[in-house]
């Protein structure tokens, strides 16, 4: 059945968009920073979990594990080092996350060097299901994905620190006033980035050669996804990423790749000039 | 006094500014007989380099960032590549060219992203340039794909690196020198004030859209025309990361050395090429110094080096400030309740004749909410009128509706028998209806004296003149603002930073600001907030005068009730959006309705009943 494999391919693609434009959303949308470095730390994210699952031999469970957290404390340190300070003056932290990734990345460069490296999944295999193929990495990177959109709404939603973090989104004068250690909630908020980048790096890194720029596209496509869902807005990133996934699969599979990429670019700037917020996008 | 437009340290004189920037021209100059072409190269680099981050800066001036500067770049260097390569056209025939292709392209993407601003701005200029890279890439037929255009045309008489050395220091000599020329005119002025409190702007009388779109497409223009010499230079373009390298760089060259002086985006151009370039460094270990050292600055110069330099020598060059006086000490309380007496209501010219403005059953919703529930109301010329009424009641939502800042669902604001609904803020305003604000009173980084001429519009608004004649030679604006002065008691003041004056007089100044813009009507959204004493007294002294001497309606948000009744003529209360009671400020004060909205039922009704 074409329709559904179209539609699976569309949804695969999708999850790893979102997997990745998740952890760019939060930042920009609790703390109005946008965050490049996020792309070098989803590449930091992949390289992790080579290391964790060659030279210290873990599974790659665990190494997904592993690489979400190291990510975390990494983007965390850098939060604390650099970000605290400078909440309120937009262009710097702008500025500032720029320079992060380049920093990053080129360290990444000159420690990892063009070295092609690769890492091994125990679910690299290509199940059947009913005439629709799709690789086991991809429907795991599709339920991970929807665990963690359910983990994060009800971890915003509903707990302490959630509440904190949509305080300072909202004001973070007022949250200061009501008690909230709004430096804490920076640092919070980029762990969790770091997080989500460190978790998409180490799902997407089986499907790839690893390299140290290996950031930069997704970086890329993060931002179309959150420009086009509205910056800020969970929802909208899953909305412009299933937008994007499908437009992507239907094009790629009934007219060419190449028309694919064209048509979701047009369909970003068609969107943008009628609505400049986006799907979703508030304020 | 300082009227340039660097503050609050003083910068070095225009002439010492001229003076040393001919003695780096001239060193550069003598640089391109003697260095090697190794050397030259760097230079060239720079030169570029400088020209981009100075056409850059100037959107700048608006807090606004855009992220596609190197679009425009590369839209200047593929013109030049596919018309020399393509259809064998001369050089210097493209460069033109170049510059018009970019700033078109910038025109395109700029209407819609200028109507964000911030943060969404930023990413939107970067979607655009992310799409136009991927046309670059995949548009094979056009632009070469991948493999690019190889063999670009060389400039006629330009046969070595020695001439390009000195074609691009000329151009980039050119750029600094006409963004200077940008800086010091009425529309660099006019961007200042944009960035630093855009309502107030526009509501007296500075266009938005205009000047930032004007902005945007100059600055899009010299970057297309560096990108038409620099396919020139390197013979040969592809799209890579070229344009997305390009806006990352630019933003680091003018945020490291400071985007409040042009010399700032010199120096962190200068600083970020010249030093990895001429280590010899691998691209990898440059940017690695371009990062640490980005991140350096902005946790130990988070202005900018150039701006931090300046702040802390800049006493050397400078006289001292004289500190500001106290407002009481200037006018006795004794004066000031002797002026204020000769402006009792019964004394002013009898307020007759057709209305001025006409507020015609206007309602708005936002969401749920409904913030006006059909506002009718009138305002006659030389009248004063208060509008009180407790918090929420749709004060400030209505001043929005009749200054443009929002449009009313319903009804019909009409000034001077033309409807105002629709009309950009600024089109009001020079209309001559002007408002105020209660949160962004002045322009703080502009001095006093300029926060003034921002106000002066000359009568009849050229765009070349606004950006060419520098605005302390503008004749009519400076004699105006000097009479301004005097009239407002500012002179002390004039000089320093309009952030640093007092808040009594910034008040002052703010009004001062919107009578400079030669208003009909006066809004003034709470002029008293935050004022005490003698203070109060000095503005309602200052207020009084408008109607009486300078034949200006006002109308007033106030929440002070004894101002409320010795300045108005009439008194219009709001209450949940709609008009609660009107008339004068005696019979407004005793009405039981009015008493019931502000203090609660029982004591309404004791009133009534007493």
């Amino acid at each position: 059945m074409e329709i559904a494999q179209v539609l699976v391919n569309g949804i695969s693609y999708a999850a790893s968009l979102a997997l990745v434009a998740i952890g760019l959303t939060i930042v920009f949308g609790v703390l109005r920073v946008v965050n490049f470095a996020h792309g070098a730390l989803f590449m930091l994210g992949a390289y992790a979990t080579y290391y964790i699952t060659a030279s210290f031999k873990w599974n790659y469970f665990l190494a997904i594990i592993g690489a979400a957290l190291v990510v975390g404390l990494i983007s965390a340190f850098a939060a604390a080092a650099l970000f605290s300070r400078y909440r309120d003056l937009l262009l710097e932290g702008a500025v500032m996350s720029i320079a992060l990734a380049l920093l990053i990345t080129n360290l990444g460069w000159l420690q990892f060097s063009a070295v092609p490296r690769t890492v091994k999944s125990p679910i690299d295999d290509v199940i059947d299901i009913g005439g629709v193929r799709v690789l086991v990495q991809r429907l795991f990177i599709i339920v991970l994905t929807a665990a963690l959109l359910v983990g994060l709404q009800f971890f915003v939603k509903r707990s302490r620190m959630g509440r904190a973090m949509r305080a300072v989104q909202q004001d973070p004068h007022a949250a200061r006033l009501q008690g909230i250690k709004v430096d804490q909630v920076v640092v919070l908020t980029f762990a969790i980035g770091g997080v989500l980048a460190g978790i998409a790096g180490a799902l997407v890194s089986p499907t790839q050669t690893l390299q140290p720029s290996m950031g930069e596209q997704p970086l890329l496509l993060a931002f179309v996804v959150i420009i086009l869902g509205g910056m800020g807005s969970i929802p909208g990133a899953v909305l412009a990423s299933l937008v994007l996934g499908l437009t992507q699969s239907t094009t790629s599979t009934y007219w060419t790749p190449q028309a694919a990429t064209w048509l979701s670019f047009s369909l970003v700037i068609a969107v943008l000039a009628i609505r400049p917020k986006g799907l979703l996008g508030h304020e | 006094m300082s009227r340039g437009l660097s503050l609050p340290a003083r910068l070095p004189t225009a002439g010492i500014q001229l003076g040393s920037g001919s003695a780096v021209v001239a060193v550069l100059a003598v640089l391109g007989f003697t260095a090697s072409p190794y050397y030259a190269h760097i230079l060239i680099v720079t030169f570029f380099a400088v020209v981009l981050a100075v056409s850059y800066r100037l959107l700048l001036h608006t807090r606004e960032a855009s992220f596609c500067h190197g679009t425009f770049y590369m839209f200047g260097a593929y013109t030049t590549a596919l018309l020399t390569v393509r259809q064998d056209w001369p050089f210097w025939y493209t460069v033109p060219l170049a510059g018009l292709i970019a700033a078109a392209s910038a025109l395109v993407i700029g209407l819609p992203s200028l109507r964000t601003t911030g943060p969404y701005f930023f990413l939107i200029t970067f979607g655009f340039l992310v799409v136009v890279g991927s046309v670059a890439e995949n548009a094979t037929s056009l632009t070469g794909g991948f493999s690019g255009v190889l063999g670009i045309g060389q400039p006629s008489g330009i046969h070595s690196i020695r001439g390009f050395y000195f074609a691009t220091l000329i151009l980039a000599v050119i750029t600094v020198i006409v963004f200077a020329v940008f800086d010091r005119s009425r529309w660099g002025l006019e961007l200042i004030a944009l960035g630093d409190a855009r309502d107030l702007a526009q509501a007296t009388g500075t266009a938005r859209l205009a000047n930032m779109l004007g902005a945007f497409v100059v600055g899009a223009f010299f970057a297309g025309i560096a990108g038409s010499f620099y396919a020139s230079y390197i013979t040969f373009v592809s799209p890579n990361s070229f344009t997305l390298w390009t806006s990352i760089y630019v933003l680091i060259y003018v945020v490291v050395g400071g985007s409040r002086y042009l010399v700032g985006a010199v120096v962190g151009a200068a600083l970020l090429t010249l030093f990895p370039v001429w280590l010899g460094w691998s691209a990898n270990l440059e940017a690695v110094f371009a990062a640490g050292l980005t991140l350096a600055i902005i946790l130990v110069a988070p202005r900018g080096i150039t701006v931090e330099l300046a702040d802390r020598l800049g006493s050397f060059f400078a006289p001292k400030d004289r500190g500001p006086a106290v407002v009481a000490a200037d006018v006795t309380p004794g004066e000031v309740a002797a002026a204020v007496e000769h402006v009792a209501p019964e004394g002013k010219a009898a307020v007759s004749g057709q209305p001025l403005l006409e507020v015609r059953d206007v309602k708005i919703q936002f969401g749920g909410v409904r913030a006006l529930g059909g506002v009718t109301l009138d305002v006659k010329p030389r009248e004063s009128v208060g509008v009180i009424g407790p918090n929420g009641a749709g004060k400030t939502t209505l001043f929005n509706c009749i200054s443009g800042f929002a449009r009313p669902d319903h009804g019909d604001v009409i000034f001077e028998g033309r409807s105002m609904v629709g009309m950009t803020p600024h089109r009001i305003a020079r209309l001559g209806l002007v408002r105020t604000f209660q949160a962004s009173v002045v322009f703080e980084r502009l001095s006093v004296y300029q926060n003034l001429l921002v106000g002066c519009r000359p009568p009849t608004s050229n765009p070349l003149r606004n950006a060419v004649v520098p605005i302390r030679a503008a004749a009519h604006e400076t004699s105006r603002a000097d009479e301004l002065v005097e009239h407002f008691g500012l002179e002390r003041w004039a000089g320093a930073a309009a952030g640093s004056v007092p808040y009594g007089i910034r008040k002052i100044l703010g009004v001062a600001i919107c009578v400079a813009a030669r208003p009909r009507l006066l809004c003034l959204d709470e002029p008293m907030a935050g004022l005490h004493g003698a203070e109060v007294d000095h503005m309602q002294h200052v207020l009084a005068g408008l109607a009486q001497q300078h034949g200006i309606a006002l109308m007033l948000i106030e929440h002070r009730m004894p101002v409320v009744m010795s300045l108005c003529d009439r008194v219009v209360v709001l209450s949940f959006g709609e008009v609660l009671a009107e008339g004068t400020p005696e019979a407004v004060r005793a009405d039981p309705r009015v008493i019931e909205a502000y203090l609660g039922e029982e004591t309404g009704h004791a009133r009534a009943t007493a």
